[in-house]
């Protein structure tokens, strides 16, 4: 098994389903790392195909979960450092020439129910397969893409429930 | 939702693509400073050092230090660690590993944790767990059973706070709770006597550890109720313990239990020690003659008559009148097994013969214990028996003669083989006022169980003084009475790993006590409320168990505590 492997395949999916709990992007890419490092450091307990994504997956995911929590839990006991996910993940200030539609979108995705917005942001931050977004999720292909749709529903409606977007297409 | 729409969602997440290439820098990075952070940990073997992740290390420092008596969380604390380092190495060793990183905390390594938790309280912990263990050897069961209630009280009583800080959760607290117990079950089984003498309990003694289990199931079904453990896993994990506790029940338990009867006919048919073992030969007269007068039917030990005949007609060599041998002889000629050329052998020893002389006789009659015996056997006449019975009663102990209540029952056997058997009435308040005075619990020992054996058999023969302690008596007899597992295990050969004779003793003295409750109902009717405290074992495990579940119950839920850390 190859940790350059791992990299290039969870690399994104990892650190979008970490921001989809609640995670700010910045400690999300930091612990999509310590994810990919513990798993790697524990590799003879794991019990499957190292390179198959439906067994890696779930494998992974535990993990993640579990650093993220003690990571939630150290930030509340520092106190100086605070993890909450309704101060995470804010959207920086648009840039020059930026869309400012796309600072609605953020703050709408944000405000989705977690099941939501980590599909969406799986699927969007680099177009993860569906296959990878099923493995890490534990959700059938078809479950996947279910959710996706209600996901991009959910989100049109907090869109148009907020400020008209200029020039956008409504479904 | 339109295509324009995804595009809007990928633009809006573009700028928070991680780096590949910093990415990669970086957990390559991390890689190599965990290896070598592994490396540095040391070589120790893998499926302890999953054990040792499997205590919740967040946890017990919370415990500890919630309030300025979280030294009284010790005991608990240190018992579940062990207990679940046990199990848990178990666990992993049969392949029915746990999920390690549910129990502790992400983002520094689980070794790491441990070693710094042990590093800094390592002396105090051992200390205590040094103490407990101590406590156990030599306080009754029910005291190390208040001292768990007590520590568990406490554990239950901050365990919400505890966990509210983000310290453990409702599975952590179960799987604690429920190893704690699973502990005491399998050390209660080692231990083997549960009853502790308490002869008057309602309920069979394993219900004791059978309460204890119930509650461990109790307390780790709780603890797991809402987690995303599948029932088929939840069983798996507790098959090493289930098997080991069967094990036990089926193998150790057994061997480890009680000298009975049985045990004690075992120990007499295959009795075999050098004629120059006397405390061997006087502990085996004892026991000899206390089965004689429980009416067991007991067959010679063939190793132990040719022994003492070899030694008896000269075959051997060895002098009869070596002094040092008298009480094994006296140890075999209570036995009540020898040949008939054997007993004349004895009777015509002219030191025997003198005995029946004209001048005064020995001042210590029981030296020539086994002489009396022989010469009772070759037929006296009735003024022989009545000059000899007179001299037995001459030496009649006070409370300030050496060994009184073995003198007394050496007497009382000697009188009754004469065929002279002791007044009755007339002796029963002296007997009495000798066990209340000679008898001394707190001098009971493997050295001096024969004083008890003496005791018992007195007991069985008088019956028991009033205010005599007979619960205190077979409580302290029931612990000599039950060999270690070292000694069950132990090849027979082996004089130190052998079940030792003085347990056999004690075993013989309590069946003389069971026999003498049985034949005169000589216990004290009991009184209101006493259940409670011939019970007190079980209730106290009762007791502890709900605790257990109780803590767990207090605790707080995983997603709450989860909500909690991230609501803060």
């Amino acid at each position: 098994m190859q940790i350059d492997n791992w990299i290039k395949t969870w690399r994104a999916p990892l650190t979008a389903l970490i921001a989809g709990w609640g995670a700010p992007w910045s400690d999300a890419a930091e612990l999509a790392e310590d994810t990919l490092v513990e798993g790697y450091l524990a590799r003879d307990s794991f019990r499957g195909d190292p390179e198959d994504p439906q067994t890696v997956g779930p494998w992974l995911r535990g993990v993640a979960r579990n650093l993220f929590i003690a990571r939630l839990r150290q930030s509340r006991r520092r106190r100086t450092e605070p993890l909450d996910p309704d101060s995470v993940a804010q959207p920086s200030v648009a840039d020059d020439g930026e869309d400012p539609r796309l600072d609605d979108v953020r703050v709408a995705m944000r405000n989705m129910p977690e099941r939501l917005r980590e599909v969406l942001y799986l699927r969007y931050l680099e177009e993860s397969s569906l296959t990878d977004i099923s493995a890490l999720l534990g959700l059938s292909i078809r479950a996947v893409e279910g959710r996706l749709h209600r996901a991009r529903t959910h989100l049109r409606r907090r869109l148009d429930a907020q400020a008209p977007l200029a020039g956008g297409t409504k479904s | 939702m339109t295509y324009d729409d995804e595009d809007l969602i990928r633009s809006a997440l573009l700028r928070e693509r991680p780096d590949p290439r910093s990415f990669e820098h970086s957990t390559l990075a991390k890689l190599d400073a965990g290896e070598a952070q592994r490396a540095e940990i040391g070589e120790e073997p893998a499926h302890l050092v999953q054990a040792a992740c499997a205590a919740p290390v967040h946890l017990f420092p919370a415990l500890l230090s919630a309030r300025s008596f979280g030294w009284m969380a010790l005991p608990v604390v240190l018992v579940a660690a062990a207990g679940m380092t046990f199990l848990w190495s178990l666990q992993a060793l049969m392949g029915s590993r746990p999920t390690v990183t549910e129990q502790v905390a992400g983002g520094h390594s689980s070794e790491i944790l441990i070693k710094a938790w042990w590093r800094r309280n390592a002396a105090p912990a051992c200390l205590t767990l040094l103490a407990v263990a101590s406590l156990a050897w030599f306080l009754p069961l029910e005291a190390i059973l208040l001292l768990f209630i007590v520590s568990m009280t406490y554990v239950a009583s901050i365990v919400r706070n505890v966990t509210a800080g983000g310290s453990g959760s409702r599975s952590v607290v179960g799987t604690m709770t429920a190893e704690f117990l699973g502990l005491l079950v399998l050390v209660l089984l080692f231990m083997g006597d549960l009853g502790q003498g308490i002869r008057s309990a309602h309920f069979h003694e394993a219900w004791i550890p059978a309460t204890l289990l119930a509650g461990a199931f109790a307390c780790d079904l709780l603890g797991s109720w809402r987690s995303r453990t599948t029932p088929v896993r939840k069983v798996l994990g507790w098959l090493p313990m289930v098997t080991l506790i069967g094990l036990m029940t089926l193998v150790v338990a057994p061997r480890g239990r009680m000298i009975d009867q049985n045990r004690l006919v075992a120990y007499a048919e295959s009795f075999d020690a050098p004629i120059d073992d006397v405390v061997e030969w006087q502990r085996f007269g004892a026991i000899r003659a206390a089965l004689d007068d429980l009416a067991v039917a007991v067959e010679p030990s063939q190793p132990a008559v040719s022994r003492w005949e070899g030694a008896l007609l000269g075959q051997e060599g060895d002098s009869l009148f070596d002094p040092s041998l008298w009480s094994s002889v006296d140890g075999a000629a209570r036995t009540n097994s020898l040949s008939l050329a054997s007993w004349k052998a004895l009777a015509e020893d002219p030191d025997t013969q003198s005995l029946l002389g004209e001048h005064a006789l020995h001042p210590s009659p029981l030296t020539f214990g086994s002489r009396v015996l022989a010469l009772a056997k070759s037929g006296l006449t009735e003024s022989e028996s009545k000059r000899l019975a007179t001299w037995l009663m001459g030496a009649w102990p006070t409370a300030n003669s050496r060994r009184p209540l073995v003198t007394t029952r050496g007497i009382v056997e000697l009188l009754n083989a004469l065929a002279q058997p002791i007044n009755f009435e007339e002796h029963v308040a002296e007997v009495h006022a000798l066990l209340q005075s000679s008898w001394n619990a707190e001098d009971l020992g493997p050295a001096a169980v024969s004083a008890s054996l003496a005791a018992a058999g007195l007991i069985h023969q008088f019956g028991a003084p009033a205010g005599f302690d007979l619960a205190d008596m077979r409580l302290r007899l029931r612990r000599l009475a039950t060999p270690s597992l070292v000694e069950t295990l132990g090849p027979h050969s082996l004089k130190y790993l052998r079940i030792q004779s003085y347990r056999f003793e004690a075993g013989a003295a309590l069946e003389l006590l069971d026999a003498a409750a049985r034949k005169s109902e000589m216990e004290p009717a009991a009184a209101p409320g006493s259940w409670i405290v011939s019970e007190r074992l079980l209730l106290g495990a009762a007791l502890l168990a709900l605790l257990c579940v109780l803590s767990v119950l207090l605790a707080r839920d995983d997603s709450e505590v989860f909500a909690s850390a991230s609501n803060e």
